[in-house]
């Protein structure tokens, strides 16, 4: 146990590796070693499902009486299109980009996708992206402590997910350390969210490596709809204060901008031996201007910085005697900034391009090791008719990570982290095409295409799709896909060498465990076959399932070495583990999403997911290993539900139930026991500005664990009141 | 057995939507609505001749020629008044059934081209406001046209020459939102 919360210290921080932690404190006595190994690699998770439908909560706005506005008034507000204008079907109209780069309705999606529109995230009450992810069908978000989450599809989930992509307004932010996501540091104002697009299932073709079980891509609002005011704040517990603000103005004729600011104070969570240190304080302003010329022409600048302390208790291994370690309550400092521009031009109905530039510093800084990332990315992507019958959408792009890691503080004679260069340019270097053919007009439609890059881990990597969609009618549409991704190496396994404490922690020569990097590891891929049927019954029902059978091939596995020692100034020994690919897996869900508009005031919402995940590490590995590594597909949860009322009591006053059931994890050792959870907000509008919410979140239990590890977080019951005021 | 209950939870779940699913509450969505108040704006901003309709002392007639998609805003643009006078909707299958009208809106669709063409050619030089919803229809011919634009708000154009043609004055008012176009070269 010492030994988790040493690695945890040691390794990037509660934020990132509980998994590895664990690793890195199991026993040398191997069997058990093995199965603490297992953590980190696939857990499987459950994958819930898009809800279609137009009859998902549509902006407030839609509520107004329309025939009471002016003129004026009524050409700018936004609409939901019910159907193109070119009797398209009217199945789930809404729009999303994620899935071919282009814009599309969900009901022309050959993909298994959800949109959480900006009405749906105020309805949820939620203050963070994670926490409104818990919504979308298909994800299984699982908060790992009160600084960290592990938010998956169809499996693989834990503190280390490394099969998402994840977007905000075009600009990636998963992390070339884990190629993962610090959920902590991913935030945007949520009132000014236009939506967040959730794919599940493999987006490669178009967005590449590490799109692997799904893309969730935040999309913010143009600063032309976040015009005026907006003063936001609250507080409650575990989230004992936040706030924010948005102002949005006009220059000119064609040039909007709004800037914004906010700040949150998180309490600790405590885990078996009381509270674990994980408070943090998070602070990001930022800008966005959108100028539009003319007709064609939209250029967006967008900028944003933040800063955040994050508690930790940290251990870190050191060569004096006669603990070899010292571990302290402490915090680190996480930072980032970018700067993103955007150039889109439409050439005509049919054809446009986008260029895309953007600049991304991020800096985490731990008491023993910095880590700082500046990406630069270029993308160009352009689209049109090659006939009648066939869009092509091709582009490329360029993306240079310098990531640099340094050793820092005391000089305790063994670093926690160290990195083989401690600095590198990892570039990647991309181009895609892919082509939709129209098969029989207006009903069915094949879309071929693959990504190409070249990466400087493992070198050139193809992925190619084929997708096939039939809209036998309107109200219906059927599609069917199979795709090739690759989740390519990161830093933890082509260059990091992460030592924890030594095990046992106390004695006279001491033994550390060590992480060691694998410059020949190969990236992890996967062949998904994804079928799904998408039906409107009627004009407030809508249904949509998908079914996939997913297999993997080279998953890693977190081997055991041998016993050497250590040179240095002191006896040591260092147990080596090393990080192989060396398993193959497959995974097989079924998702389920169901949204009925009973009422022009009520709305219910449904959404079941089932995974089945099996995995088979090499026969000639070390039965710990095997064990270990198989653990995986019991770390995510085999069924989950979802359930959510919304319902508007009157003009003013909203109430929203949501319910969820998560199954056990049987997996982590302890094993994680199924729940059921129940969040309730009641809204009210007081006056045409102001709007006062209470939210009430896990009320069914005091506590709960959602995600094993070393000393699994406790997520409290919890309850939050905020206040909006916009003008 | 863990199972058992998430099992039965998603089960109930859909048959909760599947008796949901036998009730039906015909909505138009938020596009249309936003349509149906333009619609009652073209009322307003566009001068007839005398004696366009019959009755037109009292009322406005707008006709929706096609599978109503409007719903309940259809209703809604029935119960609002323009300078004193009523507006009366009127639903027309095909053109075979058209009756004189202030406004016609011609149903977008696969078969909305036809419909376009039959209205203007049933229609021709009579002070009737033709409301198409497709691409490319204020060129051929009608009067006005509605669009989304990038912006995800509706917008329309409207054709100068044919609301010439049919003897129809449009205020400044609606111009000045408009899109301004003219026919297509190949439109008489």
């Amino acid at each position: 146990m010492s030994a988790v919360s040493l690695f945890r210290a040691s390794v990037l921080g509660s934020t990132l590796f509980t998994p590895l932690l664990l690793l890195l404190s199991a026993n040398p006595a191997a069997a058990q070693k093995a199965q603490l190994l297992a953590p980190v690699v696939p857990s499987g998770e459950v994958a819930p499902q898009p809800v279609p439908g137009k009859d998902q909560p549509e902006e407030k706005k839609g509520k107004e009486d329309l025939f009471k506005l002016d003129l004026d008034k009524l050409l700018q507000v936004p609409v939901s299109p019910s159907a193109p204008s070119t009797a398209a079907p009217t199945l789930s109209p809404q729009q999303l980009t994620s899935v071919g780069r282009q814009e599309t309705t969900v009901g022309r999606s050959p993909s298994a996708v959800f949109i959480v529109t900006n009405e749906m995230i105020r309805r949820s009450g939620a203050t963070s992206i994670p926490e409104v992810l818990r919504m979308v069908p298909g994800l299984d978000v699982a908060r790992t402590n009160s600084n960290s989450w592990g938010v998956s599809s169809r499996g693989f989930n834990g503190s280390l997910v490394n099969k998402m992509l994840v977007q905000v307004d075009g600009r990636v932010v998963y992390n070339p350390i884990f190629s993962g996501v610090f959920w902590n540091t991913v935030d945007v104002m949520l009132q000014d969210v236009e939506r967040i697009e959730v794919i599940r299932g493999p987006g490669a073709t178009v967005w590449g490596a590490n799109a692997v079980n799904g893309i969730i891509n935040i999309v913010t609002k143009s600063a032309a709809d976040t015009q005026g005011g907006l003063i936001t704040g609250g507080g409650g517990y575990p989230e004992r204060v936040s706030g924010g603000f948005r102002y949005g103005g006009k220059i000119g004729d064609d040039l909007y901008y709004r800037v914004y600011g906010k700040g949150l104070d998180m309490a600790s969570f405590s885990g078996p031996a009381g509270s674990l240190n994980d408070g943090w304080q998070h602070g990001q302003v930022g800008l966005r201007l959108d100028w539009k010329p003319g007709e064609r022409d939209t250029f967006t600048f967008q900028a944003d910085t933040f800063d955040q302390q994050t508690g930790v208790l940290g251990t870190h291994p050191t060569l004096i005697p006669p603990a070899f370690a010292f571990r302290t309550a402490e915090k680190e400092n996480f930072s980032g900034k970018d700067v993103l521009w955007r150039w889109s031009h439409k050439i005509d109905e049919k054809s446009d391009w986008r260029l895309q530039i953007y600049y991304d510093n991020f800096a985490l800084h731990r008491t023993d090791t910095k880590f700082d990332i500046n990406t630069f990315d270029l993308d160009f992507q352009h689209q049109f008719p090659l006939t009648a019958r066939q869009q092509i959408i091709y582009g490329f792009g360029f993306r240079r990570e310098n990531v640099v890691v340094q050793p820092v503080g005391p000089d305790t004679g063994i670093n926690a982290i160290q990195s083989i260069p401690p600095t590198r340019d990892l570039n990647i270097v991309s181009a895609f095409i892919q082509d939709q053919i129209t098969l029989v007009k207006d009903r069915l439609y094949l879309t071929v295409g693959s990504k190409f890059e070249h990466n400087t881990y493992t070198g050139f990597e193809y992925q190619p799709t084929a997708r096939l969609l039939w809209t036998p009618t309107e109200k219906q549409s059927v599609w069917a896909a199979v795709s090739r991704a690759v989740r390519t190496p990161s830093l933890i396994e082509e260059q990091l060498l992460i030592t924890g404490a030594p095990i046992p922690p106390v004695g006279a020569i001491p033994v550390f465990t060590q992480l060691q990097p694998n410059t020949g590891f190969l990236s992890e891929t996967l062949i998904a076959y994804e079928l799904g049927y998408r039906v409107q019954p009627t004009e407030t029902v809508s249904l949509d399932f998908a079914v996939f059978a997913n297999d993997y091939g080279r998953l890693e596995v977190f081997l055991p070495g041998k016993l050497t020692p250590l040179m240095a100034a002191v006896p040591a020994f260092i147990f080596p583990i090393n990080i192989q690919n060396r398993m193959a897996g497959q995974t097989y869900g079924a998702e389920i999403a169901a949204n009925w508009k009973v009422t022009e005031q009520w709305r219910l919402y449904a959404a079941y997911t089932f995974l089945d995940m099996q995995l088979h590490a090499e026969p000639t590995l070390p039965i710990g290993t095997i064990t270990s590594s198989e653990a995986a597909a019991r770390q995510s949860p085999s069924n989950q539900v979802f359930l959510q009322s919304s319902w508007d009591l009157t003009e003013r006053l909203e109430l929203d139930v949501m319910g969820r059931y998560v199954d056990g994890l049987s997996g982590f050792t302890p094993t994680v026991s199924q729940y059921f959870e129940l969040d309730v907000r009641v809204g009210w509008k007081a006056s045409k500005n102001l709007e006062l919410s209470v939210l009430g979140m896990n009320l069914l239990s005091r506590q709960h664990v959602e995600l094993g590890g070393g000393s699994p977080a406790q997520v409290p019951r919890g309850i939050y009141g905020m206040m909006t005021y916009r003008w | 057995m863990v199972r058992a209950p998430s099992w039965l939870i998603g089960l109930l779940a859909l048959l909760l939507l599947a008796v949901g699913s036998l009730r039906s509450d015909a909505q138009g969505t938020d596009e249309y609505g936003v349509k149906a108040a333009c619609l009652k704006f073209f009322c307003h901003y566009v001068d007839w001749p005398n004696n366009a309709v019959p009755g037109d002392d009292k009322m406005y007639v707008v006709g929706v020629l096609g599978p109503d998609p409007f719903g309940d805003h259809l209703d809604k643009l029935g119960q609002q008044t323009v300078k004193g006078k009523k507006i009366v909707v009127r639903q027309f299958k095909a053109i075979e059934d058209y009756k004189p009208c202030h406004i016609l809106f011609i149903v977008a669709g696969a078969d909305a081209d036809g419909r376009l063409t039959k209205a203007l050619a049933t229609t021709k030089k009579a002070p009737v406001l033709l409301v198409g919803d497709m691409e490319g229809f204020a060129q051929r011919g009608s009067v006005v046209n509605f669009f989304i634009d990038d912006q995800s708000t509706v917008k329309f154009e409207i054709n100068t020459d044919a609301a010439k043609r049919a003897g129809l004055t449009i205020s400044s008012q609606l111009l000045r939102v408009a899109r301004i176009v003219k026919d297509a070269k190949e439109t008489k």
